[in-house]
């Protein structure tokens, strides 16, 4: 009798799934009964789920590169031509997979944590392990009943697979949802030592200090996943722009403004003991919005193009965990209100507890908007639905006002769906953007408890005259017709000169006490003090990122139709098109332009942009958009539709100013988180 | 007979096993050679499918810890002393207050405080301190056997044995005087102790 790797993998997940439950048994009693054996058996269990998803894992790769197309998931997301590197990150490229890849991660991180806690807090660790096991056997529970990644074909097994999306054959698709599945399922350690603090009423900062890291490195892989994914929309799907608001980009983005107010609000607790209550919530939030953002991915609640399809069982399912998580969580958190209460008040709005305390409102408006915003077509049909179920003259009436205000009411997708679109987000989102900016300048001026009036003026003086002075040069510069535009150039200019102005002032203090050179003194103050220079170095990449941000109000667009030899005119440039290229290779077809950039009657570079169509999906071409860089401005040439008889080619030309400036303070901000993460020293104990 | 719990035998130091990697990478060469030596190619699947048996490994040998877990009783140690609500609160207000003094230390020298609320904010902040310091000793004393108890295993763990609060005597037989004296108020602090419990003051390094 011989096993298939597809009966192999189901009773791996099946496995996985029992041991799921024991996991959270055995911690539960274990920590009820105070049984030490039990204890120790759920964090083996804890460990042992890892080793099975990891075993579940090898199955489907090892079915992958042997192209066991008996596996539907295989057969779907695979085929024989494909580059060894896309059939093994074709793992995830699908959604049974994906939510395989989850549950790996999911308890890979689970042991990790445990493990690097277990002696540090041993009263939370069985409620730890009971929480992240049951977690694990939710998905599990997924994987098992409604998405099996191993379900096999029950008649007749095709001879070869349909291969994967041609849009996810590319490098950034290969890393950016990784990296975002690491943010999601890392903020799940934070939340279970959160749960767990709360369970057992050991809710003093000390739980919060471990994690701390956690929601760093969660917050790293969303930022990194989040920029990686902008850069993808930017150089593949061809409209100039790098952020669309689409529905999954924003269910990225929703725990990132949450682990984000988070990271500033849990100083505030460790500094004066307030904020507890709100600290927790935000914990449990985040951990919250990544499953409404795998919700919101893979049930089809939502349409985008990043999205998996429809799924209503999966909807409901989701559904019914988000609402056990509220329920649960929150319940908990009232229960434990009477130990969470507040050591300390707020002294002074001329402090830094209230820069924060703003920055999380902020933070807290731009998730509850973005969500809000997102969801409003699903919540627009629902009601619909409902009125016209129940309530006809009501839907008829609502109907009516749509149609005569559909900006108030949002636009109608080619669906028939109604959507809102860029313009509504960026409305709202760009001054509350601008306020989180002036909070970043803000914040560091200010001392924690309060700040005298004579001390604001001296701290402040120099953030204000240089970014008065940014305005004015922007206003020479780039012309004064956008004042968002000017607005953020001033704002990145005041939030510069604080970070400057506080790097140079603890580097002159130091040199005060030691004879340190400057480099030194520098080198040595930034490692004494990660978090605070750390974060100082974070800061600096937000206002590069803005600095970017503030080009787009100077943007140039247009759309022409060149024939070879026919040349217009893009900002200063003349984009001249100098001919058509058809080649084929043994993944697709392309049709290739040759566009040269001229300045000055100098030919700066020749583009290529392009336009591929793959064999296997024919009806689906690709845009191949290509790029003259400069520290200033890209030019940015994407090829809309081609004749190739005729010659004529429909380009999209843009003039995007500044937006390198994007990457480089991603790199930035990277680079400061990295330090932050740093932080905490080996705690000596006394012997 | 108390067995280390599964997965500490590496703290006990009696045992110096292999490290779990080398024993998978050892699995995994073993097995690779087996598909080879069975006719199997030199290819990406033959690599995966030995990676899909040392994962096999994994799992069923964590498994077995599991239920290994189950069968030996555990060291009380694991389940660690619980903190306690009162004395965990007082302990990270502590901590709390050393980080406030310092960040404020550090905001005065870069003027972002004037000299006047530095000075008020500093002495409201060591007057908190010593408080804490008081209440988390009271907080002690309300347990003297677990207060013995404790002293006795640090001592034992380092050799030295406890004669009275301040005295212990070393394992050659001499005696030792252990804590700190304040300088200003001559006052008797714990040997880790940053500031006085009496006055306040920070004691000298």
């Amino acid at each position: 009798m011989s096993v298939t790797i597809s009966e192999l993998g189901s009773a791996s997940i099946l496995l996985l799934f029992i041991l799921s439950f024991a996991t959270v048994g055995m911690s539960t009693l274990g920590a009820v009964y105070r049984a030490p054996r039990l204890v120790e058996a759920g964090v083996q269990a804890c460990y042992a789920s890892f080793a099975m998803a990891a075993f579940a894992a090898s199955l489907i790769i090892y079915a992958f590169l042997s192209g066991d197309y008996s596996i539907q998931y295989v057969q779907h997301t695979s085929d024989a031509s494909m580059p060894l590197f896309y059939k093994i990150t074709a793992f995830w490229g699908g959604l049974d997979g994906s939510l395989l890849f989850w549950v790996l991660l999911h308890t890979l991180f689970a042991s990790l944590a445990v493990r690097a806690n277990r002696d540090r807090h041993p009263a939370l660790i069985p409620h730890v392990v009971a929480v992240l096991g049951f977690i694990t056997a939710f998905f599990t529970g997924i994987l098992l009943f409604v998405k099996d990644p191993f379900a096999p074909f029950l008649l007749d097994v095709p001879g070869e697979g349909r291969g994967l999306n041609p849009l996810l054959q590319n490098l950034y698709m290969i890393i950016h949802p990784p990296s975002l599945y690491l943010g999601y399922v890392s903020l799940a350690v934070p939340y279970a030592f959160g749960m767990a603090a709360l369970i057992s009423g050991e809710v003093d900062a000390s739980w919060q200090r471990s994690v701390r890291r956690w929601v760093l490195f969660s917050w790293m892989f969303l930022t990194f996943g989040l920029i990686l994914g902008g850069l993808w929309a930017y150089e593949e799907l061809g409209w100039g722009g790098y952020w669309a608001w689409d529905p999954v980009e924003n269910a990225g983005l929703l725990p990132w403004f949450t682990a984000t107010a988070f990271l500033h609000s849990v100083m505030i607790q460790e500094r004066r003991g307030m904020m507890k209550v709100w600290n927790l919530s935000l914990i449990i939030i985040s951990f919250l919005l990544t499953i409404v953002g795998t919700y919101m991915t893979r049930s089809g609640v939502v349409q985008s193009v990043h999205a998996f399809g429809e799924d209503p069982v999966l909807a409901w399912t989701f559904g019914a965990f988000m609402l056990a998580i509220v329920v649960v969580s929150f319940g908990l958190l009232f229960w434990r209100m009477p130990r969470l209460r507040s050591e300390n008040e707020l002294e002074s709005v001329l402090s830094r507890e209230f820069a924060f305390l703003v920055n999380n409102w902020l933070f807290v408006v731009c998730a509850v908007f973005v969500l809000g915003a997102t969801m409003y077509p699903t919540i627009w049909e629902w009601v619909s639905e409902l009125l016209r179920d129940h309530f006809p003259g009501a839907y008829e009436a609502l109907h009516a006002k749509a149609i005569a205000d559909p900006d108030a009411w949002g636009w109608l997708d080619p669906e028939g769906r109604r959507v809102i679109g860029p313009p509504f987000f960026n409305r709202y989102m760009r001054p509350i953007g601008l306020a989180l900016l002036l909070l970043t300048g803000v914040g560091p001026l200010v001392a924690w408890r309060k700040t005298s009036e004579k001390q604001l003026v001296r701290q402040f003086a120099g953030p204000l005259a240089f970014g008065a002075g940014s305005t004015g040069a922007a206003a020479l510069l780039a012309g004064a017709e956008s004042v968002w535009g000017l607005a953020c150039f001033g704002l990145c200019g005041f939030t510069l000169w604080t970070i400057i102005q506080e790097f140079y002032r603890g580097v002159a203090a130091r040199r005060r006490n030691r004879k340190e050179r400057v480099l030194d003194a520098l080198i040595r103050l930034t490692l004494r003090a990660r978090r605070r220079y750390g974060g100082y170095i974070v800061h600096l990449g937000v206002v590069l990122m803005f600095f970017g941000w503030a080009g787009n109000a100077y943007k140039v667009e247009r759309k022409v139709t060149l024939k070879p030899g026919q040349e217009t005119h893009l900002g200063g440039y003349q984009i001249r098109h100098d001919g058509l290229r058809a080649t084929e290779d043994w993944q697709k077809e392309m049709i290739t332009a040759d566009i040269a950039v001229v300045r000055d009657g100098e030919v700066l570079e020749v583009l290529q942009p392009a336009r591929w169509w793959y064999y296997q999906l024919p009806e689906q071409p690709t845009t191949e958009v290509s790029r003259y860089m400069t520290p200033l401005e890209d030019v940015y040439v994407s090829v809309q539709t081609v004749d190739m008889t005729t010659g004529w080619t429909q380009l999209s030309l843009y003039i995007n100013p500044l937006v390198n400036w994007i990457w480089v303070g991603f790199i930035v901000m990277l680079m400061g988180s990295l330090i932050c993460v740093g932080t905490r020293r080996e705690e000596k104990k006394p012997r | 007979m108390t067995a280390a719990p599964p997965g500490k035998e590496k703290d006990d130091g009696k045992r110096a096993s292999r490290p779990p990697w080398l024993t998978l990478v050892v699995v995994f060469a073993g097995l690779f050679g087996v598909l080879v030596a069975m006719g199997g190619e030199l290819d990406a699947p033959t690599v995966a499918l030995s990676l899909c048996g040392v994962a096999l490994v994994f799992a069923i040998w964590r498994l077995f810890t599991v239920a290994r877990a189950l069968s030996v009783p555990a060291p009380h140690e694991f389940m660690g002393t619980a903190t306690g609500g009162e004395k965990a609160r007082l302990s990270d207000e502590f901590g709390r207050l050393l980080r406030a003094i310092k960040e404020l230390e550090f905001d005065h020298e870069l003027g972002k405080i004037s000299d006047a609320d530095f000075e008020g904010l500093e002495a409201r902040y060591r007057q908190r301190a010593v408080e804490v310091m008081r209440a988390l000793e009271d907080v002690e004393s309300l347990h003297p056997s677990l207060k013995k108890m404790l002293e006795a295993r640090d001592a034992e763990r380092s050799g030295y044995v406890t004669i009275h609060d301040d005295e212990v005597t070393k394992p050659d037989g001499g005696l030792v005087t252990v804590g700190r004296v304040c300088g200003a108020c001559q006052g008797k602090n714990d040997v880790d102790a940053k500031f006085c419990k009496h006055c306040g003051k920070e004691l000298a390094a």
